[in-house]
């Protein structure tokens, strides 16, 4: 679908005095692109807008459900069975996907034979427009109503709040971080709802698709990097709203890449001497950005040689053993080592403390520190690599402690979840 | 800052005309200009003698910072009562931050009243305008340039998230942590980011494509001024400020602009008027229907609160007869119940791994209904008492075990997540 082509079939008229569409020839290649763009478009929007009178309106979900099943099972041998609405990216949504493709592909062969001496679409192709527009509105409308009373992602309830990062997936970090600013959900809602209401106007609609697809590459950033579930429905809004901005590219092309301001210097060796300098600044900045970038890098992704969580199984406060309840307050519950430097002791209720950690591992020591005037030196030793004993002189008190290491960040969801092209149910933990 | 007049001036110039014509700026933006000129290059300096040489031209940015660090808390001190030790660190809104963009203001002020006092039979300043276009664009492009290095190369700005903070719960994440962790836990979605920054840098300093540039560059950072306001990200006056940069850089185009997309006569459905306000008018109307079902469905969803919202811990737990202490070896044993929004609670046992239920409560009958999402034919019924407004008392059967749990109600937990709030003023991020 050449972009050059749409343009000189429906030129968005450069005179005013002539507002209707032009009937020139199409290429073939474009006539035949239209026609299945036509046949994809209003196969996959269909039925709006009578969707929204009624769900499932005309029985149009229902007889795509018939289909593929029939599809999946005769050609893949795959059962497929529809699941409660929830994932877009179901086996049953992909198949679907598939279906609409195949039926489209098929329609355009036929009304490319029959219909073989139309030499342009103008007309319908306007129609083809007005209905994807509203469409496409009509989504953005939904979205951002949803964010602007925020409906679509609750505030974190205290569950949540209870909750370890480790445990939440990635989608459900998604939704709590949205969640936990309402003023920024507003913020994301606004921005939908203004790309919606630009749609629906003629004049705007260029501006309000231009702006879709700001607003829908981050929302399917989103879906792909964060498992949401909606990963083939957000795809289509943006491909929509490309759709919408093809007759313009070539006057997008000519204002922003084409247009040529006024040079500020006369003489060429001064231009060059602007090029240079521009070229040598940008090589500066990237260059000072990287080499601190590499330094950072290095001290992340460094790990400490105690690394892990460790679980505290047995503590001996000055001689008195103290089991693992969770009423005492003053037992420590794990011990979390990560990066080099940083120790993290969870008590057995609220809020973990951070300390410095210097290990000296031929000694058998660590030392712990917090600000510049407490220091507290430990021995600590390892039977086993999974098991360390520490004992020691802390905060006042005397330590023994036995910390056996956790599997658990073996399992965490946040870091174990990965991407997944078909989710059956949405993940949202 | 009228648009129009700065149009007049700049984008008339057809491209093969070196020498700027000679045009009149109205008065009002003359001054305006000045202004500009003066506060863009007060803050801007030194770029981009930073980036050049920095043994030699880092001369000039430790000038400059000494400088302001001596004129700001005399100020600070002279004419608000602040004492101001705390100086830019990773926080960029701290109280000499502040007080520093207010001296900046009202130095460029004073520089345009003097300004605008001597040189005031000039009529237009087109060429002076094209050279500070030109410092802005690049000083906002290397900014752009900066920010997106950090991320595209990860994990930098946002590292992925330590085993420490796996392990913490989202309440005691402060907002700004909250952001952090987000985009730490993907590299992929920061380096989409990234990109998007890296792409408006490069844009703009290429002199054809600086509109572009700009325009990416003020969608970009509008979102980033948002995050930063709403997540409590102390780099609200920096980023505004390079969002008034991008905006600053798009002002003599706006006539041209809102030509190419507004004034610019869309391709037309209908010959006949009566058919085109018709079919406005159905636009129109298909629109605002939409608009009003898509909020009336939005507001349907709104989720009740329970009336016994709060954290529940349980004190003591009789399974089958026997009494289970609260031992966090203990992984059958319930640590506490959650109630929030009314049609779910949440059982958090002794590794503090959480399973949530549907809930049906009745406090009249009382009997609390439990049902699993996943698992249609899963019931449980557990008799339901409140002997005091802080303690519960519940008995039942679930998953074929006799439970017996006294619960009492914990205190409000005040969360850094949820209770940081808004600070236009941090001496420090609040980065938990």
């Amino acid at each position: 679908m050449s972009a050059s082509s749409w343009d000189e079939a429906v030129p968005v008229s450069a005179s005013p005095a002539v507002p209707a569409v032009t009937a020139a020839r199409w290429k073939l290649a474009t006539r035949i692109a239209f026609r299945f763009a036509f046949s994809y478009l209003v196969l996959y929007n269909f039925p709006f807008p009578f969707d929204m009178i009624r769900d499932r309106a005309l029985g149009y979900e229902a007889m795509w459900e018939a289909i593929v099943k029939a599809v999946a099972k005769r050609f893949f041998g795959v059962t497929i069975v529809v699941a409660i609405p929830g994932s877009g990216d179901t086996t049953y949504d992909y198949y679907k996907v598939l279906c609409i493709f195949v039926v489209a592909c098929a329609a355009t062969l036929i009304w490319s034979i029959l219909d073989r001496r139309r030499v342009e679409y103008a007309r319908l192709y306007e129609w083809l427009r007005v209905y994807i527009r509203f469409s496409l509105a009509c989504t953005m409308f939904l979205y951002g109503t949803a964010k602007i009373i925020p409906a679509q992602f609750a505030a974190p309830g205290l569950d949540r709040l209870l909750q370890s990062f480790g445990d939440a997936s990635p989608m459900g970090l998604l939704w709590t971080f949205m969640g936990a600013s309402k003023g920024y959900t507003i913020f994301t809602g606004a921005s939908e709802m203004l790309g919606g209401l630009l749609l629906t106007f003629r004049r705007t609609t260029l501006l309000g698709a231009l702006i879709t697809i700001a607003v829908m590459s981050n929302v399917v950033a989103l879906n792909f990097f964060y498992d949401v579930p909606v990963k083939l429905f957000s795809a289509h809004l943006l491909a929509m709203a490309v759709f919408l901005v093809l007759p313009d590219a070539k006057r997008l092309a000519q204002t922003f890449f084409l247009y040529r301001p006024a040079p500020l210097v006369d003489r060429k060796w001064l231009r060059i001497a602007g090029i240079v300098l521009r070229t040598a600044l940008v090589l500066l900045v990237i260059m000072k950005g990287l080499q601190s970038s590499i330094e950072e890098r290095t001290y992340f992704e460094t790990r400490s040689s105690l690394r892990g969580i460790w679980n505290v199984d047995t503590l001996v406060i000055d001689g008195v053993n103290r089991p693992p309840l969770i009423s005492d307050d003053t037992r420590w519950r794990h011990v979390v080592i990560d990066r080099p430097g940083v120790i993290a002791i969870y008590p057995m209720v609220g809020r973990r403390t951070r300390y410095g950690l210097e290990v000296d591992e031929k000694k058998g020591t660590i030392q712990l520190t917090k600000g510049d005037e407490s220091k507290w030196t430990l021995t600590y030793h390892r039977p086993v690599p999974a098991t360390m004993v520490i004992d020691g002189s802390f905060d006042g008190r005397n330590i023994h402690a036995t910390l056996r290491k956790s599997d658990e960040d073996a399992s965490f969801r946040l870091t174990t979840r990965g991407f997944h092209w078909i989710n059956e149910l949405p993940f949202n933990r | 800052m009228s648009a129009s007049s700065w149009d007049e001036t700049i984008d008339v110039a057809p491209p093969a005309v070196v020498t700027v014509p000679a045009v009149r700026w109205n008065p009002i933006t003359r001054v305006l200009f000045r202004f500009a000129f003066s506060y863009l290059i007060l803050y801007n300096f030194p770029f981009p003698l930073d980036y050049f040489w920095p043994k030699v031209f880092g001369v000039f940015g430790r000038f400059d910072e000494q400088m302001w660090r001596a004129i700001v808390p005399a100020v600070g001190k002279r004419f608000f009562g602040l004492t101001i030790t705390i100086f830019t660190n990773g926080s960029g809104d701290t109280t000499y931050d502040y007080v520093k963009a207010l001296c900046m203001l009202v130095v460029a002020v004073a520089v345009t009243l003097i300004w605008s006092i001597l040189d005031r039979r000039r009529l237009a300043y087109t060429r002076l305008h094209g050279w500070l276009h030109v410092y802005v664009r690049f000083a906002l492009g290397a900014a752009m340039i900066a920010y997106g290095a950090a991320k595209v190369i990860p994990p930098t700005q946002f590292p992925a998230p330590t085993i420490d903070r796996l392990t913490q719960p989202f309440g005691d994440a402060s907002p700004m942590g909250l952001v952090w962790t987000f985009m730490g836990a993907s590299a992929a979605y920061t380096f989409f980011t990234g990109v998007g920054e890296l792409l408006s840098g490069v844009l703009l300093m290429i002199r054809r494509t600086a509109l572009l540039g700009a325009l990416i560059g003020i969608a970009v950072l509008a979102n980033i001024v948002a995050l930063n306001f709403f997540y409590d990200v102390p780099v609200k006056l920096f980023s505004s400020h390079l969002l008034a940069m991008a905006v600053f850089l798009v002002l003599p185009d706006t006539r041209r602009l809102a030509q190419f997309f507004v004034l610019h006569p869309p391709s037309q459905l209908f010959q006949r008027k009566s058919r085109r306000i018709a079919g406005f008018v159905l636009g129109t109307a298909v629109a605002l229907f939409i608009i009003f079902s898509a909020f009336q469905q939005a507001t349907g969803i709104q989720i009740p609160r329970s009336p016994i919202r709060g954290i529940w811990n349980v004190d003591t737990l009789t399974v089958d007869g026997v009494d289970h202490p609260p031992l966090v070896t203990d992984g059958t044993r319930w640590r506490r119940l959650v109630f929030d929004y009314a049609q779910t609670v949440a059982f958090q046992n002794m590794f503090d791994s959480r399973t949530r239920y549907g809930l049906e409560l009745s406090e009249s009958n009382g009997m609390m209904h439990l049902k699993k999402r996943n698992d249609p034919k899963w019931s449980a019924t557990l008799f339901f008492k409140r002997p005091a407004p802080n303690e519960i008392v519940l008995d039942g059967s679930m998953d074929g075990h006799m439970y017996h749990a006294l619960l009492h109600k914990a205190n409000e937990q005040s969360f850094h997540l949820t209770t940081r709030g808004f600070h236009w003023i941090n001496e420090y991020p609040y980065n938990r």
